[in-house]
């Protein structure tokens, strides 16, 4: 298919664990672990588990803010990894991000002005008029005030904040957007407006999005698709509708049942998924859902299952049909 | 119901005096909570919620103080009592479960000891008998191999263990009202689960009365009876969980329902509030919410709605309400 803006292919990402005199590297942490996705022109994946799963390394490595361990990724047709110097700062006006803590992702000595004209003034666009001309109108289109550009971060409140890294994100015309967690800091009246924001915006200017978050809420939300991680492996993959209405891992199904529901009054809990999320530098064998699973068999532990299914749905488990909730 | 709640609170005033002037932090707050029930505290940061709970415990630090109200536990005034007769109170009568372990919890300490010290003082038993009762306690929020954690220091434990310990470790005097300020907010939604679940398990067997303090709707609709929604230091509704979320009566509670996605519920644009939440110190003269609200009137700007009952049991502070 054309309209594939972004291709990965067996990503891996091992972080070294070295120890001792010589730092020998003793082990590792596979925070990805084999992911392979495809992610279309305009729509929006999400990338959904719990913290640990990997999704945050997933995102920064699709645009190699981290290098991969191994794979392939394609950009636009063309590999992504190869290339170098000129080349790949050429190719990175293309993506973007937007970080999750507004806290932490602006630096406090820079002005918004300046913060917002980096991105320009790294990649050499237009003039220095037009590019002050540009920080102007991406002000407005984030809905800040004009008379903003020249206050400090820390006149902010969060919310506002989130803008203004938004402004900078979009600031080159970006075609892909990975938004970490953009509304996890925000409070809940916060949040609205900017997935709101994020909307408007993916329609004014044809974005495509890789939305990470821990909320399926705000995924079920936001997302066109849908990528549920476990321990550095995506278990589950699908169309919104078809995941929520049709979870088949039963991990997909156990994050689903946890979800608080608002305005249905007080019940009894159900009885939840027992367990932790296991150390991802020792993994459990075979699919590494298997100690928390409730439908466990013996293949379960000898076996890693593989990502597969009809068509868009797909999952990786041994068993044939999940039984429904 | 004619019975005395377990909880009253009257008037509370919390303030703190900074360089720009005292910031009333809670303004005038009164609820109370039966014996047994779930009073979910809602509300957005920076609206009180906490410091109401600390207000109650009495361990708001200088430059706060709580400066008016009554806080009546079992019909006695623990505001009026003594620092020591206090200590007695906090953690054996009253608990609290806070919202982040790792810094609630002493780091150099191992829990063991940490329960130990409580248990002791409130039990008055000997240390044989308070090592068995703590260890008793975890196994009962569910912590495995209990004997060997009861050694463990905090950080040896992960975020949910350590949450669990710090709920028995709340528990372990048999208190009758325990406050949970944020407990599952810093944890996965399959561990917040785990964490709900035992709350209400033990919330049953131990006949406990629970303040659960949140800014999850979700949370907060599942686990209580009553909700109390604030705002700026102020009670904006309080009613019954399910009359609150089907009729929401209060602008604020209603766009604060709506503004979150709902899961399983499909709108292309979600509503939102505009601007954001005033800082403590610019309050407004009126009603806090009145620059955001939709349905503001001339009145809104100059006073303070009351709190009143427009049904029975549903309780709202606004003047013109939905």
């Amino acid at each position: 298919m054309d309209n594939i803006i972004l291709e990965a292919k067996n990503i891996k990402k091992h972080f070294p664990i070295k120890k001792g005199l010589l730092l020998r590297e003793v082990a590792s942490v596979k925070a990805v672990d084999d992911v392979s996705l495809v992610v279309h022109k305009g729509e929006t994946l999400g990338l959904v588990g719990e913290s640990g799963c990997g999704k945050s390394t997933l995102g920064r490595t699709l645009i190699r803010l981290y290098e991969p361990t191994a794979g392939e990724i394609n950009f636009d047709g063309q590999n992504f990894l190869k290339l170098k110097g000129e080349d790949l700062r050429k190719k990175r006006k293309n993506m973007q991000m937007i970080f999750q803590d507004p806290y932490a992702s602006l630096d406090p000595r820079m002005t918004v002005g300046q913060i917002i004209r980096q991105p320009m003034d790294i990649h050499n666009v237009g003039s220095a008029t037009e590019r002050d001309q540009r920080v102007l109108e991406l002000i407005e289109l984030v809905g800040l005030r004009k008379a903003h550009v020249n206050r400090y971060p820390h006149e902010f409140s969060g919310g506002q904040r989130q803008r203004i890294s938004i402004a900078r994100a979009i600031a080159l015309n970006p075609e892909l957007i990975i938004c970490d967690e953009p509304v996890s800091a925000l409070d809940v009246s916060i949040q609205a407006q900017i997935l709101n924001l994020l909307k408007d915006l993916q329609e004014k200017l044809s974005l495509t999005y890789v939305f990470i978050s821990h909320d399926l809420s705000v995924i079920e939300h936001t997302c066109d698709r849908i990528a549920v991680m476990y321990l550095g492996k995506i278990v589950e993959i699908a169309s919104r509708d078809e995941l929520f209405k049709n979870p088949q891992h039963p991990y997909t199904q156990a994050l689903i049942g946890a979800i608080p529901r608002v305005g249905q009054g007080k019940k009894k809990m159900k009885k939840s998924l027992g367990g932790e999320v296991p150390s991802p530098i020792n993994p459990p064998s075979g699919c590494t859902f298997h100690p928390r699973c409730p439908y466990k068999m013996d293949i379960c532990s000898q076996k890693v299952p593989v990502l597969e299914g009809s068509g868009t749905h797909k999952k990786s488990c041994w068993l044939e049909k999940a039984p429904q909730v | 119901m004619s019975i005395q709640p377990l909880l009253e609170v009257k008037n509370l005033e919390t303030t703190f005096r900074t360089k720009a002037g005292p910031v009333r932090a809670v303004n005038n707050v009164s609820y109370d909570i039966h014996k047994g029930q779930t009073l979910g505290i809602v509300g957005e940061s920076g609206c009180g919620k906490s410091v109401t709970s600390y207000s109650l415990m009495r361990l708001i630090e200088h430059p706060g103080r709580v400066t008016g109200g009554q806080v009546l536990l079992n019909g006695r005034d623990i505001l009026k009592l003594s620092e020591g007769a206090m200590e007695e109170v906090r953690g054996g009568e009253m608990a609290m479960i806070f919202q982040e372990p790792m810094t609630a919890l002493n780091p150099v300490l191992t829990i063991g000891f940490q329960m130990d010290e409580q248990i002791m003082k409130h039990k008055k038993c000997s240390p044989k008998e308070s090592k068995e009762r703590a260890i008793e306690m975890l196994r009962l929020v569910g912590i495995p191999s209990p004997e060997e954690r009861y050694n463990s220091y905090p950080h040896q434990l992960s975020g949910g263990m350590r949450q669990r310990a710090m709920i028995a470790m709340a528990l372990s005097c048999d208190p009758t009202f325990l406050i949970a300020d944020e407990p599952t907010t810093a944890l996965d939604v399959t561990i917040q689960a785990q964490i709900l679940e035992l709350i209400q398990n033990l919330q049953e067997k131990l006949n406990m009365t629970v303040q659960f303090i949140t800014h999850d709707l979700g949370v907060i609709s599942e686990i209580s009876d009553r909700v109390m929604v604030m705002y700026g230091g102020q009670t904006c509704e309080q009613a019954d969980t399910s009359e609150l979320f089907l009729n929401p009566s209060h602008p604020y509670t209603a766009a604060l329902i709506a503004s979150r996605p709902k899961f399983g519920e499909r709108v292309q644009r979600l509503t939102t509030i505009e601007g954001s939440v005033p800082a403590p110190f610019e309050l407004p003269k009126g009603c806090p919410f009145v620059n955001r609200c939709s349905r503001v009137k001339s009145e809104c700007a100059g006073t303070k709605p009351p709190l009143i009952e427009i049904r029975p049991g549903h309780k709202v502070a606004c003047f013109n309400p939905l």
